[in-house]
């Protein structure tokens, strides 16, 4: 069969045919027996093809919803598995951290204990004062 | 919310992003049946084709935030099911020498199957089937899901042309496998 006519068979189904290309198919269909005998076969494979008809197995959409649903709470258990993984983290450095400043205050302050480091801090009011107004008027004397 | 037979594709994606998994449902019915043909018919009826089905409509669900309504819903999804039924010939193509004797035992199985139930519909299926990926993924889309040229070349991301010479070369194939029954059905 000639090949421009085998092309306008496929392209006849797809697009419109262009009034020569028109032309020139319906006259080889009417010569050639093989023409027409291919145009219906096409048809009836086009045709049949159309009718195919599948479908998933019954309770296919509640196992589908079923399956987000179980991802949805899986994604959110994760986010909170995480979160409380990173406070444990950070609550376990903080402490850490506390610790480290405490030792290095003490030994730097070469006190025993954290209450004579305390104590030393706790000077009065008239400590503050009046000694020193005392030494200026003794040595003004 | 109103009757969900009659909500539309859009109101029921806006009601899903709000975490309502009911109207997800709905849409998972809505185009189930659609998504059967497209994936049965690229990897026939088999237990792949449930996954990949399902996984379809997860995919969807999870890139739903990036769904912009540029297409419909329906060529969206046809395109999630088109590309992971690709990646499932693939992946049984890498399994076939590993799992030869299963491989056969299978295509055995479906033999025998349609032997029993010799008619037209299941040997057009067949022989579909036996096509290369890219011919069958558009007589898939063309033929049998009915979409137009420009939407096989839109979700397959082809150029026109060269959908329109692989659906010649694919029919011409089948023509071919199938032309003895074809002239059966003189009507």
């Amino acid at each position: 069969m000639n090949k421009k006519i085998q092309k306008l068979i496929y392209k006849s189904f797809d697009t419109t045919l262009s009034a020569r290309e028109k032309q020139q198919l319906d006259r080889a269909t009417q010569e050639s027996a093989e023409v027409q005998k291919q145009l219906h076969e096409l048809e009836i494979l086009r045709r049949t093809a159309a009718k195919q008809s599948a479908s998933f197995q019954p309770n296919f959409t509640e196992r589908v919803v079923k399956t987000i649903a179980a991802t949805k709470a899986q994604v959110q258990d994760d986010f909170f598995a995480a979160l409380s993984f990173m406070f444990r983290r950070i609550a376990i450095a903080g402490a850490v951290s506390v610790i480290l400043m405490l030792s290095v205050t003490l030994f730097r302050d070469n006190s025993s204990t954290i209450i004579s480091d305390y104590a030393q801090s706790q000077t009065t009011l008239d400590e503050l004062i009046v000694p020193s107004v005392t030494t200026s008027l003794e040595e003004l004397l | 919310m109103k009757n969900p037979d009659i909500t539309s594709d859009q109101e029921l994606l806006e009601a899903v992003k709000t975490g309502n998994l009911d109207a997800y449902t709905t849409f998972v019915r809505r185009y189930e049946k659609q998504i059967a043909s497209t994936v049965i018919s690229m990897l026939g009826d088999c237990p792949e084709a449930q996954d990949v089905g399902q996984e379809t409509f997860i995919r969807f669900y999870k890139s739903l935030d990036n769904f912009r309504g540029d297409s419909s819903p329906a060529t969206y999804l046809t395109r999630i099911a088109i590309n992971l039924s690709l990646n499932e010939i693939k992946r049984r193509k890498r399994n076939q020498s590993r799992h030869a004797p299963l491989e056969q035992a299978r295509q055995t199985a479906v033999k025998g199957k349609s032997e029993e139930h010799f008619d037209l519909k299941e040997n057009i299926q067949r022989a579909i089937q036996s096509l290369d990926p890219k011919y069958r993924s558009v007589v898939v889309l063309r033929l049998v899901d009915g979409y137009s040229t420009k939407e096989t070349a839109h979700i397959l991301k082809l150029p026109m042309g060269t959908v329109l010479s692989r659906l010649a070369r694919a029919q011409a194939k089948l023509r071919k496998i199938l032309s003895p029954m074809l002239g059966e059905n003189h009507e």
